[in-house]
């Protein structure tokens, strides 16, 4: 089972401006041991935002996963999403949620950061980009994401799922009406966008061929390059 | 506290946050948060503080993540006061 999920912050927008600051803002979204860590921080406004988008990454996959009624535990339907109950490791290297571990890269450049929570062997390939001057994020979000997989002839999908989160399913990419075997996140935030995905079956099947993904035990821990 | 006047100081709440504005001017019990006002999901949590402050009430998390519309909130907000 592979699954990816991944979200940008755009941290100089002024609606995150003063968020660390506020003790209620972070008391909802934050474990208490998380509110630690956020305490002894240096940069906190950062740190508050990398786990926030650590956690909404995680969601996409866990959600996922719910569609599939694949949650451990026999769990049911879609999970609430309580952020404090997604629990960020210290190391910014993984997410909890429940008894479910996923594997997280952090990625924080200038005025973003960007999150990838997975499950599965592989670590996802993903990428920031600049929204260009009155683009459409959901476009060129999925443009993106598409030259990254091989450009010529795929598109994204998402069907209308009444009850979720934003009311549609999960994206998925179709070769001329057939669907790939490739997981895919969308998001975007104010003047980015971004993307990951990841393989759902051996890179030899029927995955585009600019697929890079790598072990994730090839991987050094603490923040990342993209990749 | 009446249906319309929980809705008026809903929509209140939320337009600071909408990146449609133009979608406030036809808003309806059922218009998607996410979907047609196009408020990002960080933004859901300053959304539930201003809500929680506006009607002092609390905001359960389980709650939260069922208000999916603006006719949640308000039913939510309503269920709250009564």
């Amino acid at each position: 089972m592979r699954l990816v999920g991944d979200d940008v912050v755009d941290l100089d927008d002024p609606a995150v401006a003063g968020s660390h600051l506020r003790e209620r803002f972070v008391a909802r979204v934050c474990s208490a041991a998380e509110r630690a860590q956020l305490a002894a921080a240096r940069d906190p406004k950062r740190l508050l935002w990398s786990l926030f988008a650590a956690k909404e990454a995680a969601f996409k996959v866990v959600s996922k996963l719910a569609l599939g009624a694949q949650l451990p535990g026999g769990g049911g339907g879609p999970p609430v999403f309580a952020h404090r109950r997604f629990e960020v490791a210290r190391s910014l290297r993984s997410v909890r949620y429940a008894p479910l571990e996923l594997a997280l890269r952090v990625t924080a450049r200038g005025s973003w950061v960007h999150a990838v929570a997975w499950l599965g062997d592989l670590e996802p390939s993903s990428a920031v980009a600049a929204l260009p001057e009155g683009g459409d994020p959901s476009r060129v979000a999925r443009a993106r994401l598409l030259e990254s997989l091989g450009g010529a002839g795929l598109e994204v999908v998402r069907a209308p799922r009444p009850g979720s989160w934003d009311g549609f399913a999960p994206p998925l990419v179709f070769r001329r009406g057939v669907p790939l075997a490739v997981d895919v996140s969308l998001s975007h935030d104010g003047r980015y966008v971004a993307f990951a995905h990841l393989p759902c079956r051996s890179a030899s099947g029927d995955a585009p061929g600019n697929h890079s993904p790598r072990r994730s035990s090839s991987r050094p821990g603490g923040l990342y390059e993209h990749h | 506290m009446e249906q319309q006047q929980v809705m008026g100081k809903v929509v209140e709440i939320l337009r600071p946050f909408v990146k449609n504005p133009d979608a406030l001017n036809a808003v309806s019990m059922d218009t998607s948060i996410l979907r047609d006002l196009k408020v990002n999901s960080a933004r859901l949590v300053d959304i539930v503080l201003e809500i929680e402050d506006a009607f002092d009430i609390a905001v359960s998390d389980e709650k939260a993540d069922g208000v999916k519309t603006v006719g949640d909130a308000v039913s939510l907000i309503l269920q709250a006061k009564a």
